[in-house]
């Protein structure tokens, strides 16, 4: 009886053991390890440019993976994504924190992110101290790129990323403007519109401002009849409305970037405030802003930076599979995608990680894609390492909310002569259509020219 | 003159024109007057509500509830969950949202406020606590974005050259009937007399019978419903996202402390001055549309200054509802 329990035993402790074998051998800990390579997003991963941004990276990720990897010095490498919330909207400590925790930490070769011009400030200053290329992904101030002439070897790691800075928004803004202008005096006979503007009072609105209404009034000869500036954190803006209004204006500039987009829309939307609004709304670029305004956002024309017209063959490609994957529309943050493209380009020319020796490379790459053709100014440019803003560069470009969908209505194939700059003449991308007035500002203005 | 100019606008007021804004010269002065009038009502109408509540709850369970706005904020976005994710039609999710707040309310003034309301320190910091919980609570379902709902009545009249929505209008329609309905309650019911004797003497009233802590309970539950009625009428004009209930509780601090602590009509009559002080500085201040805030902070301060209780403030010596 004894001998019979004690084989039972061991038959038990075989199959165990076997068991046991066969998990820990089995175990993709103990598989062949791939090599991979860590790359850091910092974004404010709550808020919608920093989901954008991480969406961006996470396709270009996969696709990246999907054909192999990068290949360097005879490896090849995956990428792997480290998210990290930057928290830059609540603290900039935040973010410079969660910068230096995917460096020190997770050891992560580049960093994406950051959208927050005053966020990105601080954390430039952290690739710096830790020499980590950083593409900061829509913050737009002209003073990032400037630190780079003050000092460029200490701060050459950071590349603008998303869009190219605010300034060109500002330009192609006026495009739009003019665009309008001219339109207001072939249709509705008035020969020089009044302009009224609303910015936030954010970094990054407070120069723009200054630029469009000096541009306005020195380039298109328009008068600027009303400014104001609500705080970022309003979601009300019915005094401002009606006072841009009661001021005689016709065309509306709106910068906003906060919960005040929304309200912008609904109310300029509900009230049919008599203007031609025309501006920058990053809200406006979301697609379920035309749900969350009831639809009354359309005819509100905006600058954006990727457009749902065939810029390229890549672009018409990245938008369809964007939307089908996150059920939104991609939008600046979004271009996150590019940069993980042209540093893996370039990790591979230059054949090592290792950063000073990919800057150099990154200064060379030109990434045909969503958003245009991207590349960087050189080293002793204006603004170092800022993307190139030209047809063959990265664009910008002019849509306007029509019937549930963001309509692309510029580059329109006119040169901008106010400007002085010539190359745009003829650039018109397939699917662009021409701007269109609401039409309460045309039976208003009919009756109160 | 050009838009957006620095130079003073008191005198271009006088002259017609104020902070850059042009007007035909008698009209225009009183179309200003006008829009600041309206405006002044329509900010001012939902901070009274707002107000009226917070002081409700501090007159009677000396609670100074930092949660009150985040209550407000949290039934904005059960009208939003009531009208876009259940499809209920917007009179029913506020009327719903109106009674649940209220049930909510109570709650939490039971489990997190009533066993430390001795502590007034431990309640300040307990309700900021509990504002910043709902406020995380809503960013981990809706996140960052932006939300909207519906008006009760789409479309607006045009009123001295002023576009005004129906909502607005509804808005301080409904905040008057609002305040109307608490002035009844206080004055004219059992429950009025109960209030305002445990606000005066709340030993006092304990002893002639009065339950004063479920006093305090119902008049919590009455707080946040008066939040939940400003909210059903003014987020439908605003834009919604987690961090809302912050501007509105500065505003309503403010106001409560200028009109006196514990007093209802100087929170009424708080509220209405900040409204007016924000609508007046938006439309005439060059580009001083962000400067609302902090010009209603100001006042509050001058004002406390020349009379340290508050306008209608109560002294040391006696208790006021």
């Amino acid at each position: 009886m004894q001998k019979h329990k004690a084989s039972w035993m061991y038959s038990w402790a075989a199959c165990l053991l076997g068991f046991l074998a066969v998990l820990i051998f089995s175990s993709p800990g103990l598989a062949k390890e791939e090599e991979v390579v860590k790359v850091g997003v910092v974004a404010a991963i709550k808020h919608m440019m920093g989901q954008q941004t991480w969406a961006g990276a996470e396709m270009a990720a996969e696709e990246i993976n999907a054909a192999g990897g990068i290949k360097v010095g005879g490896k090849t490498y995956k990428i792997e994504l480290v998210k990290a919330d930057s928290n830059e909207w609540a603290s900039i400590s935040d973010a410079v924190g969660a910068m230096e925790r995917v460096i020190t930490l997770d050891k992560v070769k580049m960093v994406m992110g950051g959208y927050r011009s005053e966020a990105v400030l601080a954390m430039q200053d952290v690739a710096a101290e830790y020499k980590t290329i950083y593409f900061s992904i829509g913050a737009g101030h002209s003073q990032i790129a400037l630190r780079l002439v003050q000092d460029y070897e200490k701060y050459k790691y950071w590349f603008r990323g998303g869009k190219p800075q605010s300034l060109y928004g500002g330009i192609v803004g006026i495009a739009v403007v003019d665009m309008v202008a001219n339109k207001f005096k072939k249709e509705l006979g008035i020969e020089k519109p009044k302009v009224a503007m609303i910015a936030e009072k954010v970094l990054w609105a407070d120069e723009t401002l200054k630029f469009m209404k000096m541009m306005c009034e020195k380039k298109l000869g328009l008068e600027v009849v009303y400014v104001t500036q609500p705080s970022n954190a309003s979601n009300d803006l019915r005094v401002e409305l009606n006072a841009a209004k009661a001021s005689g204006a016709h065309i509306l500039i709106h910068l906003v970037s906060g919960p005040v987009g929304v309200a912008f829309g609904r109310q300029w939307g509900s009230l049919k405030i008599p203007l031609a609004a025309v501006g920058y709304n990053a809200e406006a670029m979301k697609k379920e802003y035309w749900k969350t305004t009831e639809g009354l956002c359309e005819y509100e024309a905006l600058v954006d930076y990727v457009s749902s017209a065939a810029v390229n063959e890549r672009s018409v490609k990245f938008w369809k599979n964007y939307e089908k994957k996150y059920n939104d529309y991609p939008m600046e943050c979004a271009l996150s995608y590019n940069h993980l493209y042209q540093w893996k380009e370039s990790v591979e020319k230059a054949g090592t990680f290792d950063a000073d020796k990919v800057i150099v490379e990154l200064l060379k790459n030109r990434f045909e894609g969503p958003g245009g053709v991207y590349r960087y100014e050189p080293k002793d440019a204006k603004f170092p390492h800022d993307l190139v803003w030209a047809p063959d560069g990265a664009s910008t470009y002019g849509i306007q909310w029509r019937k549930g969908e963001k309509k692309t209505i510029w580059p329109d194939g006119n040169a901008l002569t106010w400007f002085g700059d010539p190359r745009w003449k003829g650039i018109r991308f397939k699917g662009t259509v021409d701007y269109a007035f609401p039409p309460w500002v045309v039976d208003y203005w009919k009756k109160n020219k | 003159m050009a838009g957006g100019s620095d130079a003073g606008c008191w005198g271009k007021l006088l002259a017609g024109s104020a902070g850059g804004v042009r007007f035909k010269e008698i009209g225009g002065k009183l179309i200003v007057l006008f829009a600041i009038f309206l405006n002044g009502l329509l900010y001012g109408g939902t901070y009274a509500l707002l107000a009226v509540g917070f002081a409700l709850v501090f007159g009677v369970a000396k609670i100074v509830n930092m949660a009150h706005t985040g209550f407000y904020m949290m039934s904005a976005y059960l009208i939003f969950i009531g009208v876009s994710i259940l499809g209920y039609p917007l009179i029913v999710a506020a009327l719903l949202t109106v009674v649940g707040a209220g049930l909510i309310g109570v709650i939490a003034y039971r489990l997190f406020l009533d066993r430390i309301k001795e502590h007034e320190t431990a309640v300040m910091i307990v309700s900021v606590g509990l504002a910043l919980l709902i406020q995380e609570l809503l960013l981990l379902f809706f996140g960052g974005h932006y939300k909207a709902i519906p008006p009760f009545i789409h479309g607006f009249i045009t009123i001295s050259d002023q576009q005004v929505s129906y909502q607005s209008i509804l808005a301080i329609v409904v905040s008057a009937v609002a305040l109307f309905v608490v002035w009844f309650l206080l004055s004219k019911t059992m429950l009025g007399i109960a209030i305002r004797a445990a606000a005066e003497d709340r030993e006092a009233a304990s002893l002639m019978g009065f339950n004063v802590g479920r006093i305090s309970m119902i008049i919590m539950g009455i707080s946040v419903v008066l939040a939940a009625v400003a909210s059903s009428v003014a987020a439908s004009i605003f834009t919604i996202f987690p961090t809302m209930w912050l501007h509105p509780l500065v505003i309503v601090l403010a106001a409560v402390i200028l009109g006196g602590l514990g007093s209802i009509k100087g929170s009424v009559i708080g509220a209405l001055i900040l409204g007016f002080a924000e609508s007046i500085v938006v439309l005439t201040v060059p580009k001083g549309g962000y400067l609302g805030g902090v010009v209603s902070l100001c006042i509050m301060i001058v004002i406390l200054m020349i009379r340290p209780e508050g306008l209608f403030g109560i002294s040391f010596e006696e208790e006021r509802l």
